[in-house]
């Protein structure tokens, strides 16, 4: 079930109340932004993917249903975006200045040092490295922003068995290119 | 692997530098879009498009259908089969006496052909004594 605060903002939105729908923006809008920034690494444009989220959010207000959560439904959304902008955009690859940041993070173990947005940049440019948009997707979802396998058919619309063997394959890619950079 | 993962799930999600800014860009975005209310009643204005779709896909499903029996129906319909041009020796001459009739007359008209002298020209003649010589 969506938070009170959730659906009372959006019964309000539904009747053009525009300030209820920039509280939902600011309550919303730093969780939007985390997925697009590991998905496409760039914070630029993952601004413009928040944006255009929110955008969506609001002409599509009256197709949402109150009885699923609001999160799922906007990161439906946000994910759909971060997918078709990973499509259209060229493959970057991971350069030796990324990999440093992730050895640095690795090696960091005892320190709960919180990661600036570049350094999150360069550890999901480095660990996402080879991974097909579908694998990439169900690899942020599930292993970085941690939704349960069910929240991420969800938000995919993938089945089960896809969203497995993704996940699996992803995983299988990391390992070997963590092995590569000399991790267990 | 696993440990490193939940690292990163443990951390804070990436900060949005100037969250204010972003959200007035957003807000401003807003301001040329219709409310959901209103969508929703320029959604009921455009209603009868759907319905022509629905109608066209309809009578399209329906053509499509009509199309496929049609193709069943020619293909099922049984064809004549192709009159053998040349039988074998026993399917010529079972149980059709009328072909067997007609093949004993060739053999006689064949063997009174064979017994009738034959008529040779000069040329032959002379060729043949000729050749007994």
């Amino acid at each position: 079930m969506p938070s009170t605060t959730d659906q009372q903002l959006i019964s309000q939105c539904r009747e053009g109340n525009k300030d209820a729908f920039r509280l939902l923006v600011q309550t919303h809008q730093r969780r939007v932004f985390s997925l697009a920034l590991k998905m496409v690494g760039d914070e630029e444009e993952a601004k413009d993917i928040v944006q255009e989220t929110f955008l969506r959010v609001w002409q599509r207000l009256g197709d949402y249903d109150m009885q699923r959560p609001f999160t799922t439904w906007l990161y439906v959304i946000a994910s759909r975006l971060c997918f078709d902008r990973l499509r259209s955009m060229k493959h970057i690859t991971a350069m030796p200045a990324d990999e440093q940041v992730l050895r640095d993070f690795a090696s960091d173990s005892g320190t709960q040092r919180q990661l600036e947005n570049r350094e999150w940049v360069s550890i999901v440019r480095t660990l996402a490295d080879g991974l097909s948009p579908k694998q990439r997707l169900v690899f942020t979802l599930s292993l970085l922003e941690g939704l349960t396998p069910q929240e991420v058919e969800q938000v995919t619309g993938f089945t089960a068995s896809q969203v497995k063997s993704n996940l699996y394959v992803a995983r299988q890619t990391i390992r070997e290119r963590l092995n590569r950079l000399g991790y267990e | 692997m696993d440990d490193l993962f939940s690292r990163l799930q443990a951390q804070q999600p990436p900060v949005i530098d100037d969250p204010d800014e972003l959200t007035e860009r957003i807000m401003q975005g807003v301001q040329g879009l219709h409310a959901p209310a209103e969508r929703s009643e320029v959604k009921v204005q455009d209603s009868r498009r759907p319905t022509l779709f629905v109608a066209l896909r309809a009578l399209s499903s329906a053509a499509a259908i009509w199309l496929i029996g049609v193709f069943f129906y020619v293909y099922s319909v049984p064809t004549r089969q192709p009159q053998p041009t040349a039988m074998s020796a026993t399917q010529s001459w079972v149980g059709n006496p009328q072909l067997l009739s007609s093949t004993l007359q060739n053999v006689r008209t064949s063997y009174q052909r064979s017994q009738q002298p034959q008529m040779l020209s000069y040329t032959q003649l002379k060729k043949q004594l000729y050749e007994k010589d």
